[in-house]
């Protein structure tokens, strides 16, 4: 006869959901330069500028996430600690922010807005720490998943697979971050918005192949998800909303970019909403 | 010397005693209570209530049986709570082996408390400091612990009693002795001689808990029954001991299942034509 706690609330799904966007479009960008040898360049740069703004939105629900009267004493967690996925989170988002969401975006603004001019064309050094930030955005997406798959929360913790479905519906959030803006910008890249809207396909598939996993991996502990108070939410929110209608939308039309985009953006949300709320029911 | 307290089930009458010793000597304030027609009186472990008996009503084949069992922190050999704490504000106490929250350091993050496999999460968080704790602080007396607004709290073992040669407030109080406190060593044979002692008696499902899975407990339990039916964990784990291997699972996922299919969509961009900029 005693009562559960629920601590946790919509302010860290939030501060998960950005720490993950910001490493999935650097993550896809970057990649998909790469992978293209430079003809994918324009997508590499639409990743790597909204970086920073995810990040800095991060670290403002990470602040609201703590009281108020602790909340400036943040930096308590600046601590060397590598044992604490909290910890392993707080460096990792910082070298990931000064790689991925400045120095990286800083060359490209070199050549885009002719500033900073000592930084245009540095393309070997935007080469390696481009490779850093990739390393690094894996992490940002990873960390907040073993943050919670290292507790004695067993929806968070029975299996081993929290951190996978973590990173694989991160990416999903990032290519279709980068699929939007490139829907709602003027300047049109049809290379672009073919490859992207591929690449969103197949990170599809592969998150609701991961989610599977976990969902079996956890046994009875993923039935808040599957039957419990979370279902509905789960069923209709991540896996119809978020995972088919998507994939539907893009096999059907085509310039539906907008909203398949946002309609999987809102199912890694809500994705990690379920997670968080399903995992601290009593 | 690792110290241990031993709370033996089979002795507790759930006088509850322990529970009022340890908000007396603590300076912590009663919890507001809901008359439920029950002997419940917290209902929960939180920031003021570090101690509490629980009850459980178990209906046997061959009789009706009412077990007590005391909530608190288990001062585990490995304490999850301060392996996953990324202030480092929870620490071992080396001389005691009591595991001790510095509220000074703590952030209020909650990480503690999800990490903790026992009672739904031993820390809990305290918004706010009371009248008579800033009275207590304001003499200089910063023992047992200062006290921060929006930190965690829980039982601290009375370190500062024990290292002035006292007994835990919980333990001192116990009319029955059913809490008692020394040498991890001696508790346990006291524990284990209880427990050969209530087998004979025909108690054949009584038990110590002491769980390897987090490198055995500074308060260890004489049980009556499976640790299940006091609401305990059958066998806990330090809840960060597969941290790597989950993390191994995210790399997985993006450095292969990702990265594949990135590469075939996004090399088949190379041969188009002209794109990008
Ligand atoms: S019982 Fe919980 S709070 Fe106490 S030491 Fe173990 S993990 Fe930490
Ligand atoms: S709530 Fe305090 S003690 Fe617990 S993990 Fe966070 S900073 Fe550490
Ligand atoms: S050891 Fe001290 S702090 Fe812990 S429950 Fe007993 S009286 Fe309270």
């Amino acid at each position: 006869m005693h009562e559960g706690t629920h601590y946790w609330h919509w302010l860290l799904v939030a501060e998960m959901f950005l720490g993950g966007l910001a490493g999935a479009c650097f993550f896809t960008g970057a990649l998909a330069d790469f992978f293209s040898k430079g003809k994918l360049r324009r997508v590499a740069k639409i990743g790597s500028y909204l970086v920073l703004p995810s990040v800095i939105l991060t670290l403002v629900f990470l602040l609201l996430d703590l009281p108020p009267s602790r909340m400036f004493y943040f930096w308590h967690f600046m601590i060397f600690k590598p044992l604490s996925s909290m910890n392993q989170g707080v460096w990792i988002l910082t070298l990931f922010t000064m790689t991925a969401g400045v120095l990286v975006p800083a060359i490209f603004l070199a050549e885009d807005k002719g500033i900073l001019p000592f930084l245009k064309g540095q393309e070997g050094l935007r080469k390696a720490l481009s490779v850093i930030g990739i390393i690094f955005g894996v992490g940002t997406m990873g960390y907040s998943g073993v943050v919670l798959a290292d507790k004695a929360v067993p929806l968070w913790s029975a299996s081993i697979f929290l951190p996978a479905t973590w990173v694989a519906v991160s990416i999903v959030s990032g290519i279709a971050a980068i699929r939007l803006v490139l829907a709602l910008s003027s300047k049109k890249d049809e290379l672009a918005e073919t490859v992207l809207s591929k690449a969103l396909m197949m990170a599809l598939i592969v998150a609701a192949i991961v989610i599977v996993v976990f969902l079996f991996a956890s046994g009875d502990h993923a039935s808040v998800l599957i039957s419990g108070s979370y279902a509905l939410a789960f069923w209709l929110g991540v896996v119809l909303i978020g995972i088919v209608a998507p994939i539907v939308i893009d096999f059907a039309a085509k310039n539906m970019a907008t909203i398949s985009s946002i309609l999987a953006i809102l199912g890694v949300f809500l994705y990690k909403w379920v997670i968080l709320y399903g995992g601290q029911v009593h | 010397m690792a110290k241990a307290i031993l709370y033996d089930a089979s002795k507790c009458t759930a006088c509850r005693a322990c529970y009022v010793a340890c908000k007396q000597w603590n300076v912590l304030a009663a919890a507001e209570v809901k008359e439920l027609g029950t002997y419940y009186n917290a209902l929960t472990l939180d920031g003021t209530t570090w101690n509490l008996i629980d009850f459980i009503e178990k209906d046997d084949p061959d009789r009706f049986r009412w077990h007590f069992i005391s909530h608190r922190c288990m001062h585990c050999g490995d304490p999850s709570c301060a392996n996953v704490c990324a202030a480092g504000a929870i620490t071992k106490d080396s001389e005691t082996g009591f595991v001790l929250i510095d509220n000074d350091k703590c952030l209020g993050c909650k990480n503690c408390h999800y990490a903790c496999p026992f009672w739904e999460g031993v820390p809990r968080f305290r918004d706010e400091i009371s009248e008579a704790e800033e009275e207590w602080m304001d003499h200089g007396n910063k023992v047992p612990g200062k006290r921060v607004a929006s930190t965690m709290y829980k039982c601290r073992g009375c370190v500062d009693r024990v290292k002035n040669g006292l007994e835990p407030a919980c333990v001192t109080t116990c009319p029955p002795d059913a809490l008692q406190f020394g040498d991890k060593g001696e508790m346990l044979s006291i524990a284990n001689a209880r427990v050969a002692l209530l087998k004979e008696r025909g108690e054949t499902k009584a038990q110590v808990y002491d769980p390897k899975g987090v490198g055995g407990t500074g308060v260890i339990y004489v049980l009556l029954d499976d640790p299940e039916v006091y609401g305990l964990p059958a066998d806990p784990k330090v809840s960060t001991a597969d941290m790597v291997t989950k993390w191994l699972t995210g790399l997985i996922t993006a450095g292969i299942l990702t990265i594949v299919p990135f590469w075939m969509v996004f090399k088949a961009a190379e041969a188009e034509g002209k794109g990008g900029e």
